[in-house]
């Protein structure tokens, strides 16, 4: 009997919980970042230490900061010297965060902050989170023009790593900024925009919390509309054929290929008139599609196929129809590590391709389905898109808890060989050196870098990697 | 709670536990707090800080010291609900 499966239950559903349980019940927890990774928490310290999304970056910061209001940060950073790392919802996979020094949290520095009806723009405290951006501009009848898979994380800390949604006609986030405002390291003050300072504001919409702390930012919206998703399940290589055309058509086009299989997880959403409809998913098919895919799991990779196409064919097309923020982003049940790069448009068909096969002749014991889509070119120094050609963002995902290394170190050259530029707030292992060939104004981020923050009290262990020759 | 940590709940653990996101217990249902407050303070302190199954680590507060923690955890199980 066909089951209600879809995309939403593969992805967030409990199955891969149980299923990482099954799968990884013989593994230990052995990140490369083990230095950094703690079994136990040390709660007798003052301040508790603090811990990314996934668990598996850790760090015991002197202390917490959290200003009141931007006054009170920028005298903060000009009365103090030592080292500092703002934070945002902790959701990135890359060592971002961790410090010795103070953490910075902008949670008061939140809200809608001022809006402009006619320009459709609204300006928020850095610190507010996707969820409440959404929230808030439906109030002033305004909607996002897009937004990523998980709505959890604050402005500041999406923009900061060019956070993207789907869609070859969108930008990441960062392209959306019209204006922002930046504390230096050393307490300065500044109004960015493209009219004021525009290579500061360029560098600033995707910085890594290098160049100091952004505090507010206004954003380019357009007028509420609401979303139909459809999902459906096709051959990959179906989907791959007709991939560019299936992008143009719609207003987001992306897959989800499913390992050790001919099969992909398809989703499109278009703007639609249509009542809202958009059910929970079901328990019952959640728990059925765990079930099945345990048995998956249990059976040895090589002979998986069969049993995953089989699986496939039993997903039905779901269809959804909802405001546009409650179709862009979805709650994830399960956490998960994930290494995303972008590759220009024309490499991406072939190095998905790639990575699938490698993953069958390796006979990689994944379960995780990958995540293919395109994301728009757009004019910040460091986005994986900047410059002047559009992007295919292809991920790879472990259940948190499980070693992720083997699985990301064998398919990150794979993405090398493509010319991929890393997602900044996911696992990847380049350095200062392969950066300046990836991004043509790599060297002026680090010379504005350096004259922002003579000292480095921004940096940590991982911004040097990245930014100190 | 005072007004700085129900300021700082609203914008965590609100997130789950009002509408039970991800299998949350939800803010004053008792039947889902109590096997939870049976395991005493400091486990669900610990739990809070390392995250435990869906729930991230610092249950997404991360200006949060750990006092805040214990009064946020208290507030909706239904224990101490002012300190104002």
């Amino acid at each position: 009997m066909s089951r209600h499966w879809t995309r939403r239950n593969l992805l967030a559903s409990g199955a891969l919980a149980a299923l990482s349980g099954l799968a990884g019940s013989s593994r230990a927890t052995t990140h490369a970042q083990a230095t950094q990774v703690q079994t136990t928490s040390n709660l007798s310290a003052r301040t508790p230490e603090w811990r990314n999304w996934s668990g598996g970056l850790t760090c015991q910061p002197a202390g917490r900061i959290s200003p009141a209001s931007e006054a009170e940060l920028s005298e903060f950073l000009a009365s103090t010297s030592g080292a500092v790392r703002p934070v945002g919802s902790g959701h990135s996979f890359t060592p971002l965060v961790p410090t010795e020094g103070h953490l910075l949290v902008l949670d008061q520095l939140t809200g809608l902050v001022h809006s402009d009806l006619s320009k459709l723009q609204a300006t928020f405290g850095a610190g507010t989170r996707l969820s409440a951006v959404a929230d808030q501009l439906s109030g002033i009848g305004q909607h996002m023009l897009n937004l990523p898979d998980i709505d959890r994380q604050t402005l500041a800390g999406a923009t900061a790593t060019a956070t993207h949604g789907t869609g070859i006609g969108f930008t990441c986030l960062s392209g959306f900024v019209t204006a922002l405002r930046l504390v230096t390291p050393e307490g300065d003050v500044l109004d960015l925009s493209e009219d004021n300072k525009p290579d500061l504001f360029n560098a600033a919409r995707v910085s890594l919390g290098a160049l100091g702390v952004v505090t507010s930012m206004t954003l380019q919206n357009r007028t509420p509309y609401r979303l139909k998703a459809k999902n459906w399940v096709q051959p990959i290589q179906e989907v791959l054929d007709n991939f560019d055309a299936s992008a143009a058509n719609h207003r987001h086009f992306e897959m989800f290929p499913l390992t050790h299989s001919d099969y992909a997880l398809t989703l499109s959403i278009d703007e639609t008139e249509e009542p809202v409809n958009n059910p929970p998913a079901s328990p019952e098919d959640a728990a059925a599609l765990g079930a099945a895919m345990a048995m998956w799991s249990a059976t040895p990779p090589k002979d998986r196929k069969p049993l995953v196409d089989g699986l496939a064919a039993q997903i039905e097309p779901t269809e959804a129809v909802d405001e546009s923020y409650n179709i862009l982003s979805n709650i994830r049940n399960d956490r998960f590590n994930e290494m995303e790069y972008s590759v220009p448009l024309a490499n991406g068909a072939p190095c998905l391709t790639e990575i699938l096969k490698t993953i069958i002749d390796k006979e990689v014991d994944v379960v995780f389905p990958l995540e293919y889509r395109y994301v728009r070119r757009d004019d910040t120094w460091l986005s994986m898109s900047s410059g002047d050609e559009d992007h295919a963002a292809i991920s790879i995902h472990r259940t948190a808890g499980e070693d992720f290394r083997p699985y990301f170190d064998l398919i990150e050259p794979i993405f090398w060989k493509y010319g991929g530029r890393p997602h900044w707030g996911k696992v990847h292992s380049l350095g200062a050196e392969e950066l300046t060939r990836l991004y043509p104004r790599f060297k002026d981020f680090q010379a504005l870098r350096a004259k922002l923050d003579p000292t480095g009290r921004m940096l940590n262990d991982h911004l040097r990697k990245l930014f100190l020759s | 709670m005072d007004k700085r940590t129900t300021q700082m709940w609203s914008t965590s653990c609100a997130l789950c536990h009002i509408d039970g996101n991800a299998g949350a217990p939800r803010v004053g249902d008792q039947e889902a707090w109590q096997p939870r407050i049976a395991q005493g303070a400091a486990v669900l302190l610990k739990h809070t800080v390392e995250g435990l199954n869906s729930m991230p680590p610092l249950g997404y507060c991360m200006a949060c010291e750990n006092q805040h923690f214990t009064a946020m955890i208290e507030f909706m199980s239904g224990g101490t609900s002012s300190n104002e």
